[in-house]
């Protein structure tokens, strides 16, 4: 690995958090850097260890990453419960930015976040203009009912063919009518518990703001939430709003929410490597607007966000 | 006390460690060199050994926690990763840690393959630890090889929307099968040629060291090898330990990360 330099840090607050660079060492580091943090329980080096895949993959194109631990997970230590967990998992986001920038000089930042991550991610790019460009992984999601619809239906087709389903089955039951099996997340464990309409709603607002604010925004989803994917289906509603034609989307059928397959990992690091690389090594004021093309050319909607 | 993360080893090998210092530490103390699973079993032990660590280090016991060489944190890829490369980390592990705290007695807690590597390192005559414990070792390669499959299948089975079945249909064509990816890590050719002709008596124990095995009361074949070594007059110990964590799976709330009884086991283990 003779292409790369990685180096164990602790920082933030009291240098409670644990986390490690990753920087290219045969040439000049791009522009921006990338941040990768915690997706549920997992630590640092992500599911599957694919933020140390991607890290790799970032520095082998010139871009530098930090991956880190928030307050509480993985090695690092929670050293302030005087603020909500959004508010310490922003925090601890800055601070990964503030050492970047204090030990390299970079100012800008890519952040990749999944499953709870995501909510972390948004607040803090909306909070701190050091953030570019944000990759979401399976995070917010309103499919409408036509595409619950098509998967209800798809999964009854497979069902009988499927010895997996009498599991799958067996989990639902389970999940829905035994109180001793939850496999719901402790309150404000990993993200605060909201209504689903209240997630909408701050999901709505807080995307338009970051789009207008011209943060490039790439939203993928997997194959574990649903089968097919026409015309953005998880943004539902949002869809037809103009800001969603500014986002990158992508459905990775191929992908589980886990990273479970070599071939769902490799189209997971080409997607966003090849994304994270664009925004890092175009970050300059100038190139900010310019998203990366979108992995699948749809045709705009009426009404569409132009970038100006 | 805070743990200390850092790279040690050759330039060309660089392995990522924490060391957790012992809080009062006394010469002649025992320091432990935590050696872990492979895999998505390294992953999911994570935090347990994290919080041994500290419960550890509390009690005046510095612990070595790593990553061997392309997994975990450590640089490196997957591909790279092989048993003979890993025995050498786990000796240059154990150097790196009686550097830290010298003076120590040395003892190597390894987990699943982990403590498969301990067995190999141990007799190599590299590095010389005073103890092993041995929790739930990897004695078959073939059967472990298998298990992964199996638990790859299932985690297909769960994870996706509508599961992929050519997965699980493959499992049933060739069962025996080595596989080149399981639980989203790739194995080398070469692991899975070690992997393969692993076997009990590739493992045999020396009298160099105690050691103690943990494993399941229904692990018939781990108290085979254990007899085994006792009957060669190796200074082995069998005890039967049931927990509840599970190897394999991913974080969720119904399969606890630190079991209160295997973290008590554990630390009780150094002290038999």
């Amino acid at each position: 690995m003779n292409d790369m330099t990685q180096t164990p840090v602790r920082f933030g607050t009291g240098n409670s958090l644990v986390g490690t660079v990753t920087m290219p060492a045969q040439q000049v580091p791009a522009t921006a850097a990338c941040l990768m943090f915690n997706m549920g329980a997992n630590h640092r080096i992500g599911p599957r260890r694919i933020n140390v895949k991607l890290a790799h993959v970032l520095a082998a194109r010139g871009v530098s990453s930090l991956r880190f631990d928030l307050g509480g997970v993985g090695d690092s230590e929670a050293s302030d419960f005087s603020h909500d967990l959004q508010t310490r998992a922003m925090n601890d986001l800055q601070a990964g930015m503030d050492l970047l920038e204090n030990t390299m000089g970079i100012r800008q930042f890519v952040i990749v976040a999944m499953c709870s991550g995501v909510e972390h991610a948004m607040a803090v790019a909306e909070a701190d203009t050091r953030v570019v460009a944000i990759s979401l992984f399976d995070g917010f999601a309103f499919p409408e009912w036509r595409s619950r619809w098509e998967r209800n239906v798809r999964r009854a087709i497979a069902a009988p063919a499927h010895p997996a389903f009498a599991g799958k089955a067996k989990r639902w039951l389970q999940r829905h009518f035994l109180r001793s099996y939850s496999t719901k997340a402790l309150p404000g464990f990993f993200t605060e518990r909201k209504p689903p309409q209240v997630n909408a709603v701050w999901f709505g607002a807080a995307m338009k703001r970051l789009v207008e604010r011209k943060v490039a925004v790439q939203l993928l989803y997997s194959g574990s939430l649903h089968v097919s994917d026409h015309g953005r289906d998880q943004l539902g509603p949002f869809r037809r709003e103009p800001f969603a034609q500014a986002l990158q989307y992508e459905f990775m059928r191929e992908l589980d929410h886990t990273f479970c397959t070599a071939k769902g990992q490799q189209l997971f690091l080409q997607s966003v490597g090849d994304w994270v690389t664009a925004c890092a090594t175009g970050a300059g004021t100038e190139r900010r607007a310019v998203s990366p093309a979108p992995a699948v050319a749809e045709p705009p909607l009426h009404g569409a966000y132009v970038p100006q | 006390m805070t743990p200390y993360p850092f790279l040690f080893g050759p330039a060309s090998r660089q392995i990522f460690g924490l060391f957790h210092a012992a809080e009062e530490a006394l010469p002649g103390n025992t320091a432990v060199l935590i050696c872990p699973p492979f895999g998505q079993e390294g992953m999911r032990t994570h935090r347990f050994f994290k919080v041994l660590a500290e419960r550890l280090a509390r009690a005046g016991i510095a612990t070595l926690r790593f990553d061997f060489y392309g997994t975990g944190d450590s640089p490196g890829d997957e591909d790279d990763g092989e048993l003979d490369g890993w025995r050498r980390d786990l000796c240059t592990a154990h150097e790196e840690l009686r550097r830290r705290a010298p003076g120590s007695r040395i003892v190597w807690v390894g987990a699943r393959l982990g403590a498969t590597l301990a067995v190999l390192a141990a007799r190599n005559g590299r590095c010389d630890p005073a103890r092993l414990v041995l929790w739930e070792p990897v004695i078959d390669g073939r059967r472990y090889a298998r298990l992964l499959r199996e638990q790859h299948v299932a985690a297909i089975d769960t994870t996706f929307c509508i599961p992929d079945l050519a997965w699980r249909r493959g499992l049933s064509r060739e069962p025996d099968t080595m596989p080149e990816e399981a639980l989203g890590t790739s194995l080398s050719a070469t692991l899975r040629t070690q992997l393969a002709t692993l076997a009990p008596e590739s493992l045999p124990l020396t009298a160099l060291h105690d050691t103690l095995v943990l494993t399941g009361p229904d692990d018939e074949q781990t108290a085979q090898w254990a007899a085994e070594q006792q009957s060669r007059y190796m200074p082995v110990r069998l005890a039967y330990f049931q927990h509840r964590l599970d190897w394999t799976s991913d974080p969720y709330p119904n399969s606890a990360m630190v079991p209160a009884d295997a973290l008590n086991r554990l630390q009780g283990a150094l002290h038999e």
